[in-house]
């Protein structure tokens, strides 16, 4: 008799997980609102406070007290269940977007634009009144990154994934008529047939700025910038899936950044993919021990002004307005290809 | 390097620093993609409907043309016979006026700079502001202008500028046929439906499907029907020719395979429709310099069209539309 109230024992933490995944499902898939969800919560915490009860009085305190408990709160939950992505928040300064760690950011930004010009000592810190604590300093702006490799390692931990990456690796190119990028000469042609190695991810990149508060006329302009790396291996119908897609960054509002300033927000986002070029040991769902897994950034997808930005191009009613060739502005008229210098 | 000799190097090359360069394999030419709803589609193809073809032109726009077309005309009747009492106001205007003529030229050249070049065309509701600047004139200073302008210096400066819309694209009854097929042709439920009252300002800015809609199912029906009513016109086989140009490139770019022989098929397509865009035929539209090679490509297909080989050039394009579109 006692061995099978330790039997219910053991299965207790299983029930508490069935309840937290059924917690979720309710939250994210049916649309409870929060406040229903602890209410939800709270009953399931006296069933499983009841079932406890019961197991420890039926077996006589012969098993320990059965104390797991699901959360009241939805973050909670999500951190207990592991779904929180890794995000890096750090400190920013408003007017360079130079970013600090926010436990020993310095009062006043500290950042040069060249090496011999004055600091931007823009202040990074603000006062905000908190109802409890009264005034409490806050930076005036964050920029969050989310981790690439913990994305990855998430990424290719779905058993669906890999299969779908191994269709662009069988991919055979069809040599006259073009139907995707895979049968592309800039796919195939990349560092000598790279992309359609084992384990090679190709992304691309994209920036665009958007307003979080909507168009409308008269309406408050904000501008916030969202970077994401699609991965170009899944077939297109999978491609742009939010699962499927990398948001790496976006960059903090009110403005978008100027052609000095985005520099300093993509340049973490390029170190973290520069670490997996040639390759870095990742564990995936078929190769649990980890496998060499090489990520390459190909095509930029972006609109004119954000794809000038974000390259280091000038703007596209500057003189040298073109990223193919050397026409100025003042021979847009121009149509005689043949003599376009490229 | 300081700030200065970052943004002279800038100006001067077209290039900046971007992290992208620290990673290894990275071109910076090869790796960047255009992208097609908004130059082609919200682009190209807006401005055909809206300047070339004067379909849903905004307000203020309109405006521009109409005022200087009274303008033009005002020249040729208002000048007074006896000129002796405005001789003295003539001489201390025509200073100022001359300063004033400067700016103004300058500003509207900006203003089609700025219209001509920028990545999205106004609304059809809320009417341009670039053109204000020229269209706005207060009261007095019309006077100004008809004073220096009917000095016959200033002939080139009226040479230069937009024409007038003299004579539109399409006629009032042309733009109800083009309606009627709009709201004649069945389109699958799930195919967004451009607007019946197409043209009309209530309908809003179409988006980048509904241009796509337009320009590649309704219009490639109705407008070489209109067009042929009166076969033997110059006029509409230059626009025929210059549409179907529109139509073979915006296939092309749309289509969801492509080829080496299809791009280059695009390129001669994208060329052709640029250079009969600026055909004499159509006012509205006229090249920024004179002498361009548009200008004279266009003449040069003007003759052609002329000498009676037009009969065949037509057919020949419908059969190439066809089968771009298939």
């Amino acid at each position: 008799m006692t061995h099978k109230f330790k039997e219910i024992a053991a299965h207790f933490r299983d029930l508490v997980l069935i309840f937290q995944l059924l917690l979720v499902w309710l939250r994210l898939s049916k649309g409870l609102s929060r406040r229903s969800l602890r209410t939800v919560a709270a009953v399931f915490r006296v069933v499983l406070g009841l079932v406890g009860l019961i197991v420890t009085l039926a077996s006589r305190a012969s098993v320990p007290p059965l104390n797991a408990q699901v959360p009241l709160h939805e973050n909670t939950l999500y951190t207990q269940l592991g779904l929180e992505p890794s995000i890096e928040r750090r400190s920013c300064c408003p007017a360079c977007y130079t970013s600090y760690s926010i436990s020993n950011a310095p009062p006043k930004c500290t950042h040069c634009v060249t090496p011999g010009a004055q600091p931007c000592n823009e202040s990074l810190d603000t006062l905000r009144h908190r109802r409890r604590q009264g005034p409490v300093k806050v930076s005036r702006a964050f920029y969050s990154t989310q981790d690439f490799e913990a994305w990855l390692t998430h990424f290719l931990g779905r058993p669906e994934v890999e299969k779908l990456l191994e269709q662009s690796w069988n991919h055979v190119p069809s040599h006259d008529t073009m139907y995707g990028l895979w049968d592309s000469p800039a796919w195939t042609g990349f560092q000598n047939g790279w992309t359609s190695g084992r384990h090679h991810l190709t992304f691309s990149i994209y920036i665009d700025w958007f307003n979080p508060y909507g168009n409308k006329i008269g309406g408050k302009v904000v501008s916030c910038g969202a970077i994401m790396l699609v991965c170009m291996n899944i077939p297109p119908e999978h491609r742009f899936r939010l699962g499927n897609m990398f948001f790496a960054g976006m960059t903090p509002p009110p403005y978008s950044p100027n052609v000095a300033a985005i520099n300093e927000l993509t340049e973490p986002i390029i170190r973290q993919l520069l670490m997996f070029w040639p390759g870095k040991v990742i564990p995936t769902f078929q190769h649990p021990n980890g496998v060499l897994v090489g990520v390459a950034i190909l095509p930029v997808l972006a609109d004119l002004p954000a794809l000038r930005k974000l390259c280091g191009y000038l703007s596209f009613s500057a003189t040298y307005f073109c990223t193919w060739c050397r026409c100025r502005q003042s021979d847009l008229e121009r149509l005689d290809l043949e003599n376009w210098e490229l | 390097m300081d700030y200065a000799a970052r943004e002279a190097q800038a100006s001067s090359t077209g290039v900046r620093w971007s992290p992208l360069h620290l990673l290894p394999y990275w071109d910076p030419v090869e790796s960047l993609v255009l992208d097609y709803m908004h130059n082609f589609l919200e682009g190209v193809l807006q401005s055909q409907l809206r300047i070339f073809w004067a379909i849903g032109i905004t307000k203020a726009r309109v405006k521009s043309f109409v005022d200087y077309d009274k303008e033009l005309h005002a020249l040729e009747y208002d000048i007074p016979d006896d000129t002796s009492e405005i001789d003295d106001e003539l001489a201390s205007l025509r200073s100022d006026s001359q300063a004033h003529e400067e700016q103004l030229t300058a500003s509207r050249l900006r203003a089609r700079t700025i219209s001509d070049d920028s990545m999205e065309i106004d609304d059809f509701a809320a009417p341009n502001s670039s053109f204000s600047s020229a269209s706005s004139l207060p009261n007095d200073d019309t006077s100004t202008i008809r004073a220096e302008s009917s000095h016959p210096s200033d002939r080139d400066y009226i040479d230069v500028d937009p024409q007038p819309a003299a004579e539109p694209t399409f006629s009032p009854a042309q733009i109800e046929m083009i309606q009627q097929a709009i709201s004649d042709i069945n389109l699958p439920s799930w195919v967004s439906h451009p607007p019946f009252n197409l043209g009309d300002a209530t309908h809003g800015s179409l988006s980048a499907d509904e241009l796509l809609i337009l320009f590649e199912i309704i219009f490639p029906m109705k407008l070489p029907e209109i067009w042929l009513l009166n076969p033997g016109n110059v006029r509409n086989g230059l626009l025929l020719r210059n549409f179907a140009d529109l139509v073979l490139s915006s296939n092309i770019v749309t289509s969801f395979k492509t080829s080496a022989a299809l791009a280059d098929q695009y390129t001669v397509a994208a060329t052709q429709d640029m250079i009969s865009r600026t055909v004499p035929a159509a006012k509205l539209w006229k090249s920024r310099s004179k002498g361009s090679e548009g200008e004279k490509q266009s003449g040069e297909v003007f003759n052609q069209l002329e000498s009676g080989e037009a009969r065949v050039e037509q057919r020949l394009l419908i059969y190439k539309m066809g089968e771009a579109v298939q």
